[in-house]
Order: structure tokens, then sequence, then C-alpha cells
């Protein structure tokens, strides 16, 4: 009995310990990764300040003076600010909607391939874009535009249509914003489907062998079991790119339309215009004030997002 | 009680911010004063003895450990020259140790690389002391960031640049910005016609002679005679279109990137500052290119990245705009020779000493050098000692150059070594390098004499007040000025129509503000160069 009283407080005493050294090796392992974070994402934080300076290289940064917003000026100087705003914010949300369709879409079809020979080689050709640079991108792309030599031109425009003269692609900005979301997709939709093909095999083949003995068609397998599995990591990656809403994939507005004057109506994006305004002048305090301001709204879209989704249902939310 | 913690959590933490701030903010204009005061303590005293101005001394003290200087020698993108370069540093220091008691530390720098690497570095106060203030990384993109240090502080040019200050004279001026002289001119010859360059084996075959001289109307002329005599070849290319070409062909003072800050027509009659998109110049050049686009003179292709310079040494292009000048010939003729052709010039805008040219190449001395007094021993020395410019310049004869056949002046470079725009040193005393012959200095103080020097030459625009329209103005410079060169507009109208909407845009951007600025200190400027004249000059243009 004596034993058995002492052994019972001894014990919470014990686990607790046994907890401590059980978690030590994870959070060993987590120190490499936190070093980085702590470096690469948290002590920029430290430059922010930059954004509300005029920063002169004699004084450093934090002997610079403060001035403000002003920083923030050049971004809201002219009506660009509107065309470029809209661009920014319409792309996006266009391309986050049409990634999770495509991505989904082509994840199942993939998921449906059984020759490995075949798997191997549509995950090769899928990927593949997604690791090119934009440059070579954009040149692709100017193999099929390019009003005297381009494929597109050369071979539909006026040997299957007939007509005498191409299409100025490079000049007439109505074109682009499908060719825009043409590329990105196609550059993108390998990333995409990689993820949701790993949450696809990751649900239990059981559910489809019922529904299957229950005479569920494929359509019906994929609407009632695979979609709705796949829910929380639709709602991960919507949140997640909500958050680079206002940046924009640099490359892909400036280098695939060659960086035409014509077209800036529609591929005019923030991050184009700081990088077109500042080429002369490198000016610091206004680059990290664009940089901070996409931080800002970034930001305030992912909250947003999150809240909302908390409220419908709290098991999808991100935090 | 919850919003009085949270109020006093914020102010505490503000109260803790500005603290740190201040300490830090202190602590660094502490230093910044402390190392400027003891330098002219110590020559407080020594300059007196001597009896010259005040500031840092015109002594260099032998005495002390010899301090190294880091100077920038910006390279073509893809060379590497760092296998010779220990040696060459040696050479040089074998020269400099006894003579003014310094060591140089070679920084190659890649010309697409130069601006962010020297902002980086002052940023980051790594060791740089002499920066190339050129090309891309000009003095007046430097002007509002405090990158440069005056070398005006303790009269260090005037006390330890006496070299400089006899070579470049009124030159130097153009280095100046509100009194701050934060860069001096690196190239000894300025001076520099504008034009064309042309291929004249081309032009033989043709049957065509190019006269010395033209005007713009001519100049269309010969491109539309060129297209007759052989459509297959480019008579005239302007690339992507977003460098003025216009630059090239008419006569005006220009100021900013791509004309940003207005122009001046014609600097000695009437020093008005205009905006060069709405003046009927333009128009008229926008209407020809429109008509050279139409006529297939020029491809109008914004697309094409290929360089004029491409084209031309594929002889697919009848002739570029250029600088017109003993120089650009030699280097353009070297390819060409190499491509099998011979080149000719034809100038439309006459020699001249521009502010522009001045600036194209300059020096300065980083705002965190450690001895901005050594930074500008070197670089005197450096104009005073043909060895020393001729080591930075070609390196070691031998193993990167040999002299060509009965000269002891012209060199042969073998390609180990070729800093392409690294320009230090007085070009009237160093080699000369090949192709160009033994005249070329001759040619180049010819040019020099012949040049009008314009009274806007020593002046820069401070458009540090204008950061935010100067951004704006050169993005919408860049949407409009492609299409216009390139000639792509439907007809006449269309053209027209464009240029307003461009100058409406330039309107709504300030470009007007900036000008009005920059005319306010182009008058302050004439009226301190020439004293009274001047003032009585601008009061009756301001009476117009």
């Amino acid at each position: 009995m004596k034993a058995q009283a002492k052994a019972v407080p001894a014990s919470p005493g014990k686990k607790k310990k046994k907890n401590w050294k059980h978690w030590l090796p994870f959070y060993i392992m987590f120190i490499p990764g936190f070093v980085y974070l702590f470096i690469n994402n948290y002590m920029p934080l430290y430059g922010l300040q930059l954004a509300f300076k005029q920063f002169s290289y004699q004084k450093g940064i934090t002997g610079s003076p403060w001035i403000g917003l002003k920083n923030f000026q050049f971004l809201f100087a002219t009506n660009d600010a509107f065309i470029m705003i809209r661009n920014t914010l319409l792309y996006n949300i266009v391309w986050i909607i049409l990634g999770v369709i495509f991505g989904i879409a082509v994840a199942i079809l993939f998921n449906e391939v059984t020759s490995k020979l075949a798997k191997k080689f549509y995950q090769t050709a899928i990927l593949l874009p997604y690791l090119m640079s934009m440059v070579v991108v954009a040149y692709l792309v100017y193999a099929f535009l390019s009003t005297d030599t381009g494929l597109i031109n050369n071979t539909i425009i006026k040997g299957l249509l007939g007509k005498e003269e191409g299409i100025s692609w490079y000049t007439e900005s109505a074109y682009w914003p499908f060719i825009l979301t043409f590329v990105q997709q196609w550059k993108q939709i390998g990333f995409g489907m990689l993820l949701y093909l790993s949450s696809i095999l990751g649900i239990d083949q059981a559910y489809y062998e019922a529904a299957m003995l229950d005479g569920a068609s494929k359509w019906q397998q994929i609407r009632k079991i695979t979609i709705p599995l796949l829910k929380p990591t639709i709602i991960m990656l919507v949140i997640l790119n909500l958050g680079q809403v206002f940046r924009s994939d640099f490359g892909l507005f400036y280098q695939v339309p060659m960086n035409q004057g014509a077209l800036y109506s529609v591929t005019q994006t923030i991050d184009t215009y700081v990088y077109r305004a500042l080429l002369v002048n490198n000016n610091l305090g206004m680059s990290a004030a664009a940089s901070f301001l996409q931080s800002v709204v970034g930001f305030i879209f992912i909250v947003t997002a999150n809240g909302i989704v908390r409220k419908m249902d709290s098991n999808s939310s991100l935090f | 009680m919850k919003t009085k913690r949270l109020l006093a959590l914020l102010l505490t933490s503000a109260m803790t911010a500005s603290m740190i701030l201040a300490g830090c903010g202190g602590g660094s204009s502490e230093t910044s004063s402390g190392s400027g005061s003891t330098g002219s303590d110590s020559t407080g005293a020594e300059s007196s003895a001597e009896g010259t101005t005040e500031g840092v001394s015109t002594q260099i003290d032998m005495e002390e450990e010899p301090y190294t200087v880091a100077i920038q020698v910006v390279t073509l993108p893809g060379s590497d020259f760092s296998a010779g370069e220990a040696a060459r540093e040696e050479a040089i220091n074998a020269i400099t140790v006894p003579a003014i008691n310094c060591k140089v530390d070679i920084q190659e720098v890649w010309i697409s690389e130069v601006a962010n690497t020297t902002s980086m570095a002052v940023a980051g106060s790594e060791k740089v002391d002499l920066l190339h203030v050129a090309t891309v990384n000009p003095l007046s993109s430097l002007v509002g960031s405090d990158i440069l240090y005056d070398m005006n502080t303790d009269n260090l040019l005037q006390n330890r640049g006496q070299a400089l200050v006899e070579i470049f004279g009124d030159e130097l001026a153009a280095g100046n910005v509100n009194g701050k002289q934060l860069a001096v001119p690196a190239k000894t010859f300025n001076a520099t016609g504008k034009g064309i360059i042309y291929n004249k084996t081309m032009a033989d075959e043709m049957g065509i002679t190019v006269p010395e001289t033209m005007t713009f109307e001519e100049l269309s002329d010969l491109l539309y005679q060129v297209h007759e005599a052989n459509p297959d070849v480019m008579a005239y290319y302007t690339g992507g279109g977003e460098l003025n070409y216009l630059f090239w062909l008419e006569s005006y003072e220009t100021f900013g990137t791509e004309s940003s800050y207005g122009i001046i027509l014609d600097a000695s009659e009437d020093p008005t500052v205009v905006n060069m998109y709405a003046t009927d110049m333009f128009k008229d050049y926008c209407l020809q290119t429109f008509h050279w686009t139409q006529d297939g003179i020029q491809p109008g292709d914004p697309t094409d990245t290929n360089t004029a310079q491409d084209y031309f040494n594929a002889q697919n292009l009848f002739c570029a705009v250029a600088s017109v000048n003993p120089e650009q010939m030699a280097s353009w003729g070297a390819n060409a020779s190499s491509a099998g052709f011979e080149i000719g010039s034809s100038m439309l805008v006459e020699p001249t000493i521009t502010n522009s040219a001045i600036t194209e190449y300059m020096w300065g001395i980083a705002i965190n050098s450690e001895r901005p007094d050594k930074a500008m021993d070197f670089l005197n020395f450096l104009y005073t000692n043909a060895e020393v410019a001729n080591l930075l310049k070609y390196g070691i004869e031998g193993d990167n150059y040999d002299f060509a056949e009965g000269s002891d002046k012209v060199v042969v470079l073998n390609g180990t070594y070729d800093p392409m725009f690294y320009y230090g040193g007085n070009e009237a005393d160093m080699f000369i390098k090949s192709p160009a012959g033994e005249d070329y200095v001759d040619q180049l103080q010819a040019m020099e004499d012949e040049a009008t020097v314009s009274p806007l030459a020593g002046y820069m625009f401070d458009d540090s007040n204008f950061q935010t329209e100067s951004s704006v103005i050169y993005s919408t410079i860049m949407e409009y000025l492609p299409r216009l060169q390139c000639g792509m507009c439907e007809s006449e109208e269309a053209t027209l129509a464009l240029i307003d909407e461009f100058n409406q845009r330039l309107d709504a951007a300030g470009i007007n503000d900036v000008i009005a600025a920059n005319q306010e200190q182009v008058d302050a400027y004439l009226a301190a160069q020439s004293g009274t004249t001047a003032d009585t000059a601008a009061a009756e243009s301001a009476a117009e």
C-alpha cells in the first residue's frame, strides 16, 4: 500500500520528465528551420522602417530622417494607380479560381492513368513548364506570336483562315488577358496538380470500393468522395494564395509581353510599375514602401479569408 | 482597464523604440563628425605651417602604414580577369607605395551589376573607395542618395587633387551639385560630335556618297536612297525604341534619363527649359519615323531585342546612330574590320562638350570610405602617372598586351585583360589601343579644340525633391516612346493623337513642376556663372 501510495504522486512528475525528453529531439530538429526563418524572414523586418524614411547612405537605416507616407506617394501619383491595382488583383483572383479548377481536374485525370510509362511521361510533361525560367517562356511565346515569323500568324491566321495580314499580337492589348492567363496556367498547372494529387493519393481506397459496390459512377465518386475530401487542401491553398494577391510574377508580366508600352494597360502590375519607375533613381525607400504595401494587403486578405472560413467551418481554417 | 494596459504597452514600446533609434542615430552622427574633425585638426596645424588654404594637408603622410585604396574596374558582363589581378596590383603597388604611400585593391565589377554592387557595398559598409560613377550608375541617379563623398570637404580636391584640377579645370563643375563636388570627370577628352556611323563598303557598292555632315532631312533622303538601292538591307534601326535616338540627330541640351527633366533647344541663345516631348522637333521626328516604318526604311518592331551593333556588324544594317569621335570610330572600326567591311561617319550634331558627355564617365569617392584623402591621392596620382594608368587600363606588357610593330605607343591587346568600361588616367600620356594609330591623341585634341563648350556643361539638376515625379515620368516615357520611335501607329493622325495622349500623361505625372524647378536651377547657375550679364538676361527672359 505504502509503496503504491508513493508511486502514485511520483508518476506525474516522471511523466513530465519523460515528455520533455520525448520532445527534445524534435525541438533540436526544429532549430535549423527556425534559424533559417529567423534570418530570412524576421531579421529583414528591421528594414521595414525604410518605407517611412528618406534613406541616406551616409546616415544609415536608423539615422535617416522619417518622412511619413511620402514614399508611398509614387504608387498612387498617377492614373496608373487604378490600372495597376486592378490588374494585379483581377489577374490573381481569376488565376486562383482557375488554378483550383484545373489543378483538381488534372490531378483526378492523372490519378486514373494506370500505365506506369504513361504516368511518368505525363508527369514530366506537365511539370516541365513549371521549372522553366520566365525568360525562356517569353521566347517560346514569342515564337508563337511574333508578327512576321510567329507560328500562329503563319499557320493559323494566314494559312487556315486565309487572311493576308497577320495579327500584330504585341500591339493589341485586347488579347493579352487571355494570353497571360493561358501562359500562367500552362506554367503553374504542374505544381498545383502535384499538391492535389498527393492529397488524392492519401484518400482511403475503401471509400471508392464501397461506392463502386453501391454502383456509383466515376462522376459520382468524384463529386461525393474526392472533392469533399480535398476541401481542406483547397481551402489551405486558396488562403495561402490570397496572401500573394497584391503581388505578381514579375517575369510573366514583364518578360512575356516583351515589355511593350502598347500593352501596359493590361500588363502593368504593381511589381512591373515599381521596377519601371525605380529603374532611374534607385530609391530604396520607395521600393521598400511598395513591397511593404503589398505585404500589408496580403496580410489583410489572409486574415479576412481565414476569418470567413473559420466562421463557416472552423476545422478547415488555417489558424 | 484593458485599454489602459494596451495604451501603457504602446507607450512603453514607442519609447523603447525611439530610445533605440535615438541611440543609434546619435552614434553614427558622432562617428562621422568625429572623423571629420580629426581630419581637419591634423591638417589645420600642418596647412597653417605650409601657408596654404585650409582643410586637409597638401602633404601626403609618408610615415603611416600604407592605406589600401579599393577601386572599381568595370568590365563587360561575363568577363573574368581575376587571374592576373594580383600581379597588376603588385605592379601598381611597387609604384604607388614609394610615391604616395598607398596600395590598391582592384574590384572588378560587371557593368550590369555596378549599380547594385555599389549601393549594396555602401549600404553595408563594405570596403570600397573609388566608385565608377558612370554609364548605368550615373551621377544624376546618385545625387539624391548620399552615396558619394563631397570632395570639397576640408578642401580635399583643391589640396590633394591638384592634377585633377589642372587637367579638368572648368569641367570639374559637371560633378558639382549644389556646391558639393560629388564626382570628377574620368575622360580627358570629352568633346564629341553626334550622328551616324555607316557601312562604307555597302555605300560604295550602292554608289552612294555620304557627306561628312548632314541635317536630319538629308539623313532621311539618304535612308530612302539606301532602301531603294537594296531593299533587303535595313536602312535604319531603333531597336526596342527605349533609347531616344533623336539625341544623336538633333542638337539640344538634355536633362535626366531620356529627357525626363526637359531639354534646352539652344543653350547659347535662350536658356528656356521645355518638355522635349511637346516640341515640334519631336512631333516631326515621330511623323518621320512613322513614314520610315510604313516605307520599310526601319523594321518598326519593338519586340526585337537585337542591338543595332549586332545588325550592323552582321552587315544587315546600313547605319546606326552613334557618338562620332575618334574613340567610337576606333571601336566600331575594329568590329567592322573583323567582319570584313569599312565604316564611315557623318555628323548631324557638331562637336560639343556638354554635361552629358562629361558626366558619361566619372569617378566618385564612396561615402563610407575610411580615408577619402587617400582615395583622392590615388585618383590624383592616376592622372599624373601614365605607368599606373596603363597598368589599370591595359594590364602588364607581355601578359596582357604587346606593342604594335614599330610603335612604343600603340598596344595590341591579347584578350586576357580588357576592362571595357574603365576610364582612368590622362589619355594624352597613356598608350593607345590598336586599331587606333599614333595620331589618335592628336585627333582627340583636334576635336576638343574644335568643339564648342555648352554654357551648361557644368550644370547638374538636383532632383532630390522630385524622386516621385521622376519615377512616374520615366515610366510614362517608357510606355509611349518605343511605339512612337518604331512608328507603330496606323496613320499620321493616330501618331499625333498618341503624342497628345503621351503629353497629357506627362503633365499628370508632374513634368511641368520638374521643368519649372530645373529652370530655376538653370537660371541660378547661369547667373552665378556670368554674374550681372546673366542676371539681366534672366530678367529679360522672365519679362518675356
